[in-house]
């Protein structure tokens, strides 16, 4: 109920500041401030914020329920974001400050609802050099309803999922054409007290490069090697492990199709590699 | 790779046109289109969102 409540009084608390946003705005004369909405129609509720959040970028290994379980069906999502940010000079570099909101609000089924926070320092040693380091959270966030058995009896219960991700990101510019980044990400997914067993504390690694092909033409290309541990692996009589190691790939292009047209495209695959070692389980080939 | 153990291949694809309106305004058209499968169960899930957006800088 507590969760219920916090992940309620958390959306409440992102409407406001976003709807106070324009408001506010000529007062924050030396901030920075975006706001961006956006309308979807999705044909699976179940699945939409973890594909929304698989860039290179986001957080592609969010969880979702065991996916022969999705098919809560089709709706429509709005989801309002917004970036706040500023940036000061001194003898060390430029540093940048930025806070992003985010929410999921879903129309017929507010279950679901969500949001995200970021908050984000990049400095600039110099023009070509710069170091990102980013605090990322998705409280309480409703992964669907799935199956627990308790003392031979089966009942469905509600799956919650916290993400707490640390990034850290050194970017270098190794010319006009070429950019190289380097992305690390250390974080935990705390679940609620059913699932408590799938905790997983998890870190990741990868590189990044881009390349600016002509003026209106930029590529990327990227990798992720991602380590997750579930904290029940080791309980005596433990049933589970969701324990994996991911592989993630990505590419794409942004073009400037007309001066005012951009086209932005983007591939991704991931390979999740259960690591389970407990018989019975079946992400170890058990039943 | 495992490839006997459990594993999941997803696969997903994003497009998205920008229309800078004005200098401050762009306006957005997306589609994403992902696929996901567990070689323990059956099931391949796919989930497909198309979206319009505004972005603005004020």
């Amino acid at each position: 109920m507590r969760q219920k409540e916090n992940g309620m009084l958390l959306r409440v608390l992102l409407l406001l500041g976003l709807s106070t946003l324009a408001w506010i705005a000529p007062a924050l004369a030396e901030w920075s401030v975006v706001g961006d909405g956006y309308l979807y129609y999705t044909d699976e509720v179940a699945l939409f914020s973890a594909v929304r959040r698989s860039t290179m970028d986001g957080d592609p290994t969010q969880p979702v329920l065991d996916v022969s379980r999705t098919g809560v069906g089709s709706d429509m999502v709005f989801e309002p974001g917004a970036l706040i940010s500023n940036a000061i000079t001194t003898g060390l570099g430029r540093t940048a400050f930025s806070i992003k909101p985010q929410g999921f609000i879903y129309a017929v089924n507010p279950a679901w609802n969500q949001a995200s926070v970021a908050a984000e320092v990049l400095h600039s040693f110099t023009p070509n050099t710069a170091l990102r380091l980013r605090y990322f959270t998705a409280p309480d966030q409703l992964l669907g309803t799935t199956e627990k058995h308790v003392e031979e009896t089966e009942s469905f219960v509600n799956e919650r999922v916290t993400s707490h991700i640390g990034y850290i990101r050194f970017e270098q510019r190794l010319s006009d054409h070429w950019e190289f980044r380097l992305q690390g990400r250390i974080g935990k997914r705390l679940y609620n007290d059913p699932f408590a067993q799938r905790n997983t504390t998890f870190w990741t690694i990868g590189p990044h490069i881009f390349w600016r092909a002509t003026d209106h033409l930029k590529l990327f290309v990227g990798y992720h090697y991602e380590r997750g541990l579930a904290g029940g692996r080791k309980e005596f009589e433990a049933e589970e492990d969701f324990s994996y190691v991911n592989h993630f790939f990505a590419v794409g292009f942004d073009a400037e199709l007309m001066p005012r047209l951009e086209l932005e495209v983007d591939f991704h695959y991931e390979r999740n590699n259960f690591t389970s070692g407990i018989p019975e389980d079946e992400r170890n080939g058990g039943a | 790779m495992n490839e006997t153990g459990g594993h999941e291949n997803i696969f997903l694809g994003n497009g998205r046109l920008l229309y800078k309106l004005t200098n401050q305004t762009a306006l957005t058209l997306s589609f994403q289109r992902g696929q996901r499968q567990q070689n323990f169960h059956q099931t391949h899930d796919h989930n497909t969102n198309v979206g319009v957006g505004v972005i603005h800088r004020f």
